[in-house]
C-alpha cells in the first residue's frame, strides 16, 4: 500500500478548497468589472442622447425651449460624466443657438445696440428677431 | 446734405441667447481664449422691454 506524504494530504485538503475560493472570486470580480463597463456604457448613452435633446432645444426659436436647453446643458457641463471633447458639443449648440444675432451685430459693425427683451413674445406667436428700429 | 445722425442698429435678443452668450464668455475665460466681440456684446446686453413688435420671422 501506497501512502501519501503528510504535506501532501495536508496540502490537497486545504488547497483545494482554497484553489475553488480564488477562482470564485477571481470569476466575480471579473463578471463585476463587465457590469461596470456596461453600466459606464449605457450611462453614457443617456447623457449623449440628453445632450443631444438639450442642444436641439438650446437652438429653439421658442424662448421657453431655449432657456429649458441652457439649463439642461449647464447641468451637464456641471456633471461630470463628460469629457473635453463632449463639452465641445455644448459649446458647438450655444454657439448655434447664437447664429442670428451674431450675424447682425457683425453686419451692424461698431454702430449697434444689443438689448435683452424683458417681455416673452413667444406667447403672442412672435419671433425674436434683430430689428433696425430706432434706439 | 444734412447732418442727420444715422439711427442705432437695435438687435434684439432673448434671455436664453443672452445667458448662452455668458456661458460662452465663461468658457472662453476658464481656456484664455478672446470671445468675438459680437458675444460679448450679447453677453453684456441690457435688458429692455421690447413692444410685441412688427416684425415676425421671414415677414
Amino acid at each position: 500500500m501506497t501512502s501519501l506524504p503528510d504535506w501532501a494530504i495536508w496540502g490537497v485538503a486545504l488547497g483545494s478548497p482554497l484553489l475553488n475560493a480564488v477562482v470564485t472570486a477571481v470569476g466575480q470580480r471579473v463578471s463585476r468589472r463587465g457590469d461596470r463597463e456596461l453600466e459606464t456604457r449605457s450611462r453614457r448613452e443617456e447623457v449623449m442622447r440628453t445632450l443631444r435633446w438639450a442642444a436641439e432645444l438650446a437652438v429653439s426659436d421658442e424662448v421657453h425651449k431655449a432657456r429649458l436647453g441652457n439649463q439642461e446643458l449647464k447641468a451637464l457641463l456641471r456633471s461630470n460624466m463628460l469629457n473635453s471633447a463632449d463639452r465641445d458639443f455644448i459649446f458647438a449648440a450655444l454657439d448655434a443657438s447664437l447664429e442670428e444675432p451674431v450675424q447682425a451685430i457683425e453686419l451692424a459693425g461698431d454702430d449697434v445696440e444689443v438689448v435683452a427683451s424683458t417681455t416673452d413674445l413667444s406667447d403672442t406667436g412672435e419671433v425674436l428677431i434683430p430689428s433696425e428700429e430706432e434706439s | 446734405m444734412r447732418g442727420y445722425p444715422m439711427p442705432k442698429t437695435r438687435v434684439v435678443v432673448t434671455d436664453a441667447q443672452v445667458d448662452a452668450a455668458r456661458m460662452i464668455v465663461e468658457h472662453d475665460k476658464d481656456l484664455g481664449r478672446e470671445t468675438s466681440e459680437a458675444i460679448r456684446k450679447i453677453a453684456e446686453a441690457a435688458p429692455t422691454a421690447v413692444k410685441p413688435s412688427a416684425r415676425k420671422r421671414g415677414g
